[in-house]
């Protein structure tokens, strides 16, 4: 394989690595806030990007965003909420990891 | 096997809370400013379930660290005894600036601090027992006191408000209140002021270390799941 042509299949595959983690993030911290609804007993609810977390959305209550402040905080090493912001959807949330 | 948390556990009530937890084979960590020849014991004894951290419980930062240091020896912690104070005997007329900050921030600012940093991995977990060590002081005051006395209260405050914030992931959250024990602390008393406290006291002496310790070891059981927002007072009878 000449110069370009590897240097063009490694390009893909970081473009790949990164939609790939992309995913792997938007998975994990739907799946850690489908936790949280699971533990408090709240019924099962599709969480999308575009959910809001609080009140009409998803309906976290404060104990609830402090579980997954603490829950984000274990898992990535920092949060947005300890980091003076208020995610309002779940997209939020994953921009805040560069995964927007 | 739990993990606890005691801070200042170097000295007076301290060690013998530190030596009530290993003995019942709990993994122990604690923090305190100077490492005593006490803890060098320990860690030569414990070396797997005892870890101790040199450290300036004032220092909001060093808290955090030591907090994520206990968790990755030790692991996720599961009892917090916020132990460590100090008082500075003096009117509050003459005290300083710096003897003020010293006391409040170490009494009650770094048991606020230890608080939220270990009640994060506890809602994770659902379960928790964070158990300050109070004061009867902060209840009946002290001439000579009024800082230690204030930051005591505080301290007695912080409990019920925290217990009604963590109940519902079953995290527990009471103050003991001892009155005065033979340990360094009330080594500044005079022997007169001894004899008054002495002579107050329903059951006729001051208390014991170990007089604590059965309570401390309750509140951190099983036994107490349904005990939470509490300030007990274990004093001879002294407030009643």
């Amino acid at each position: 394989m000449g110069g370009l042509d590897c240097l063009l299949t490694q390009s893909a595959n970081h473009a790949s690595r990164q939609r790939s983690d992309k995913l792997s993030l938007d998975i994990d911290i739907i799946a850690m806030i489908a936790t949280i609804l699971k533990h408090q007993g709240l019924p099962e609810q599709e969480i999308r990007h575009s959910s809001t977390l609080y009140d009409e959305g998803i309906g976290l209550d404060s104990l609830c965003v402090a579980e997954l402040s603490a829950m984000l905080e274990k898992t990535y090493g920092r949060d947005p909420y300890t980091s003076k912001q208020l995610p309002m959807t779940v997209q939020d949330i994953v921009d805040f990891y560069g995964g927007g | 096997m739990k993990v606890v948390v005691v801070s200042g556990g170097s000295r007076g009530l301290g060690v013998k809370i530190v030596e009530s937890f290993l003995e019942r084979d709990y993994r122990v960590a604690s923090c305190s400013r100077l490492r005593t020849k006490q803890i060098v014991d320990w860690e030569q004894a414990f070396p797997e379930r005892f870890y101790y951290q040199e450290m300036d419980l004032t220092d909001n930062a060093a808290c955090k660290r030591f907090v994520r240091n206990v968790e990755r020896t030790l692991g996720d912690i599961d009892i917090l005894v916020n132990n460590a104070g100090m008082a500075n005997s003096s009117l509050l007329a003459l005290e300083s600036d710096e003897s003020i900050d010293q006391v409040v921030d170490l009494n009650l600012k770094g048991a606020i601090i230890l608080s939220r940093e270990v009640s994060r991995s506890m809602l994770l977990r659902h379960w928790g027992r964070i158990i300050h060590i109070s004061s009867i002081t902060g209840q009946i005051g002290f001439r000579g006191l009024s800082v230690y006395c204030a930051s005591k209260a505080g301290l007695d405050g912080f409990t019920r408000a925290l217990a009604r914030e963590l109940g519902a992931r079953k995290i527990t959250v009471n103050a003991v209140a001892p009155g005065y024990l033979t340990t360094e602390m009330t080594g500044e008393l005079n022997q007169e002021q001894i004899l008054q406290i002495v002579r107050r006291t329903p059951l006729g002496r001051l208390g014991e270390p170990e007089d604590v310790i059965g309570l401390i070891q309750f509140l951190a059981s099983e036994q107490a799941d349904f005990i939470t927002g509490q300030v007990l007072v274990v004093d001879g009878g002294l407030g009643c």
